[in-house]
């Protein structure tokens, strides 16, 4: 830089008699008194001069640049729609078991991945308690052949997150499971290290061996307020691109949705608001075409008019059209969903406006403008009226399990006792049948749901099971 | 850049939040070096010790996450300021890092001030108040760097190297992929910095209150 300074100064002097050099003369003249050392504490040597420090600032910014994510192609990965021909084939069937808990612990959010072998697993969190350190993400296998789970088994710990992701980890939470493009199984569980639900962050582990073992756990960074609450219920989709989109939620005073944009490595390209305010939960997406898709969300207000939220999307989720009232009620919970091969759209919801003992299946044949009741999953009447005395629900729960359990020989030990104590701790004596998930499995649908926060429960059904309710349920 | 290099950032990161919290009290209450050297010496190694569950860097970063690059550097100032007080005046170390670094002189005012000015827009809308979401930008950040690098070339033209600086260093990392975010805001900023940077304002406003009401009273 000092040479560049003595080829000014020369310049300035050759240029100073010369009619033509004026311009010339002011110019160096600036350049000159750009190239003044700086008079901050912290001008390093070898950044003394302003020009010196531009050109390095432009070729950071520049290296920068170069790591930005290339454009991304906005468009979903979908099958092909299969016109269904209207025929029924082989034998309608439907049947309910429970999964295993060898514990006998609380448990809750589960969440369902079909494999190519059309075995199933199944994750869920259980604990002494919701919210406790000793709360674990569990999986178990399902043999379609055989119909039955696997012991449940340990994946994910609050230490092993801490180990993995290096800091300090208080209590996981609300796993879900998905298999990509690659089969590579992921895993997306949510964890917090301090205060409730709201302080929570999104992380995840993948396995290429379909959960046999597993990588070490990684955060998500998707949210600028120390990371906090980045929630999860709903499972991803893909992008045409293979990168994959997971719908998350924030519930931190306020509660709105967004879709966080992964590629392989987990890495965020992108985050696609969905709503904002107070009263949107859990987006759950439908995908219509590549470019066409509909999102429910979870009604989160106290106040009227308890429906799912909705939005929609033309140009592959790139925008989202503001999100209005559907014709679904939502009690405050969670749904879950998919998109038949057909292009119909089937949904499990509380479909009631307060509480959560009702379970039901609805199908949208026009892209989530109206659903029609299919069937109900979990219904007793004698609720609508409201919760029953402690006597009579313990009648009521141990009628229910007899009827059941006579199906599939499963007793899970004192569970009519467990469910009461569940009941007690909600302070109500209704049932609460919650946390939908869906998955299809060939011509087999599986539905896992939290059966009264002791149990998880799988109903199975087929195409002619749900061909046959439908036909049912036309007025 | 590789987990472990990340990993070792933001548990440094705490650490340093850590230590520039005790700097900030040491300067106030002990004056000999001695005392606040070795106050700091053990306090940086007590908090990389495991206890029961956890160490306090990593309790921390459960809390905080990642502290941001200008964060990181102010607080490694604070605690380099509080190591280094007693150097004599003449040297270079000394002089740059003096205790009352962290006092809004010349050299970062206009630093805190577009902090202040950034994250008052920034965070609210972020919380969901708005169906624009600002952090969304940091995931694709071309406009955002351009922003920067003009940002950048003002304070630096503006004779706020220091500043400058700051910004620089934080799209450095982000272009080295330092943290675990791959969000540009990350980088620039946290609720950390605005909180101070926020206080940073509030207490120089005072302080220019203050001396405006003493210029009367004198008078008089």
């Amino acid at each position: 830089m000092g040479s560049g300074i003595w080829c000014l100064k020369r310049f300035r002097s050759k240029c100073k008699d010369g009619p033509q050099g004026a311009f010339l003369l002011r110019c160096a003249g600036r350049i000159l008194a750009m190239t003044q050392q700086s008079t901050d504490p912290l001008s390093f040597p070898v950044l003394r001069t302003r020009w010196a420090f531009c050109l390095a600032a432009v070729a950071i910014c520049f290296l920068a640049w170069l790591r930005v994510p290339s454009a991304l192609e906005w468009k979903f990965q979908v099958a092909a729609v299969e016109p269904a021909d209207g025929k029924t084939t082989g034998e309608a069937r439907a049947v309910k078991r429970f999964l295993p808990n060898a514990d006998k612990s609380s448990v809750h959010a589960s969440s369902i991945v079909s494999l190519p072998d059309r075995s199933l697993l199944a994750f869920w969190f259980g604990g002494s308690k919701e919210g406790n350190r000793d709360v674990t993400i569990r999986c178990s296998r399902f043999d379609p052949e055989s119909g039955t789970w696997s012991p449940d088994r340990t994946v994910i710990t609050t230490a092993l997150t801490q180990q993995g992701e290096n800091r300090y980890i208080k209590m996981l939470g609300n796993p879900v499971a998905f298999l990509d493009g690659n089969q590579k199984l992921w895993v997306f569980y949510v964890s917090v290290s301090i205060g409730g639900w709201s302080g929570s962050s999104a992380n995840f582990v993948t396995s290429t061996d379909f959960g046999i073992t597993w990588s070490v756990p990684r955060k998500i960074v998707s949210a600028p307020f120390f990371n906090l609450c980045t929630q999860l219920k709903s499972p991803p989709f893909l992008y045409a691109d293979g990168t994959i989109g997971l719908p998350v939620h924030q519930e931190m005073g306020l509660k709105f949705c967004s879709i966080l944009r992964l590629d392989d490595d987990g890495k965020v390209l992108a985050k696609q608001r969905l709503t904002h305010g107070w009263s949107t939960l859990q987006p759950l997406p439908f995908l219509i075409d590549d470019s066409s898709a509909l999102v429910l969300m979870r009604y989160a207000s106290d106040s009227p008019p308890f429906m799912a939220s909705m939005t929609v999307t033309n140009n592959g989720g790139r925008n989202w059209s503001p999100a209005e009232a559907s014709p679904i009620p939502n009690p405050n919970s969670a749904m879950a969903g998919l998109t038949l091969k057909d292009g119909r759209q089937l949904l499990v919801c509380n479909d009631q406006t307060s509480g959560r003992s009702r379970l039901s299946l609805l199908m949208s044949r026009d892209n989530g403008e109206s659903w029609t009741l299919v069937s109900h999953v979990e219904y007793e009447p004698a609720f609508d009226a409201g919760p029953m005395d402690a006597g009579e629900y313990q009648e009521w729960l141990r009628r229910l399990l007899r009827e059941s359990l006579a199906e599939h020989r499963t007793e899970p030990e004192n569970l009519v006792d467990r469910a009461m104590e569940s009941s007690r701790n909600q302070s109500s004596h209704m049932p609460r049948f919650e946390y939908p998930s869906l998955t299809q499995s060939a011509e087999e649908f599986h539905l896992l749901y939290t059966w009264n926060r002791v149990m998880i429960r799988h109903f199975q059904f087929n195409q002619a099971w749900l061909d046959q309710q439908i036909q049912n349920s036309k007025p | 850049m590789s987990a472990e290099v990340s990993h070792a950032y933001g548990l440094m990161g705490c650490a340093l939040l850590i230590l520039a919290t005790v700097s900030f009290w040491l300067r106030l209450f002990v004056r000999s070096d001695f005392a606040r050297r070795g106050t700091l010496g053990v306090i940086f190694m007590l908090s990389w010790i495991p206890l029961p569950r956890t160490s306090m860097v990593e309790f921390l970063r459960g809390v905080v996450g990642d502290i941001a690059i200008p964060t990181f550097l102010l607080f490694g100032l604070m605690v380099g300021g509080c190591l280094l007080s007693s150097l004599p005046k003449h040297s270079s170390a000394g002089q740059k890092l003096r205790p009352d670094f962290f006092v809004p002189d010349d050299s970062l005012r206009w630093f805190f001030i577009l902090v202040v000015g950034a994250g008052s827009l920034f965070y609210p809308m972020t919380m969901g108040f708005t169906i624009m979401d600002p952090y969304a930008w940091g995931y694709a950040p071309n406009v955002m760097l351009l922003v920067c690098l003009s940002v950048i070339l003002a304070l630096e033209f503006a004779g706020q190297r220091t500043a400058a600086v700051l910004i620089l260093l934080a799209v450095a990392a982000y272009a080295a992929g330092l943290m675990e975010s791959s969000n540009l805001w990350d980088y620039l900023m946290d609720p950390l910095l605005f909180g101070i940077s926020l206080s940073v304002i509030c207490r120089g406003i005072a302080e220019q209150v203050r001396s405006r009401r003493r210029v009367p009273a004198s008078r008089g």
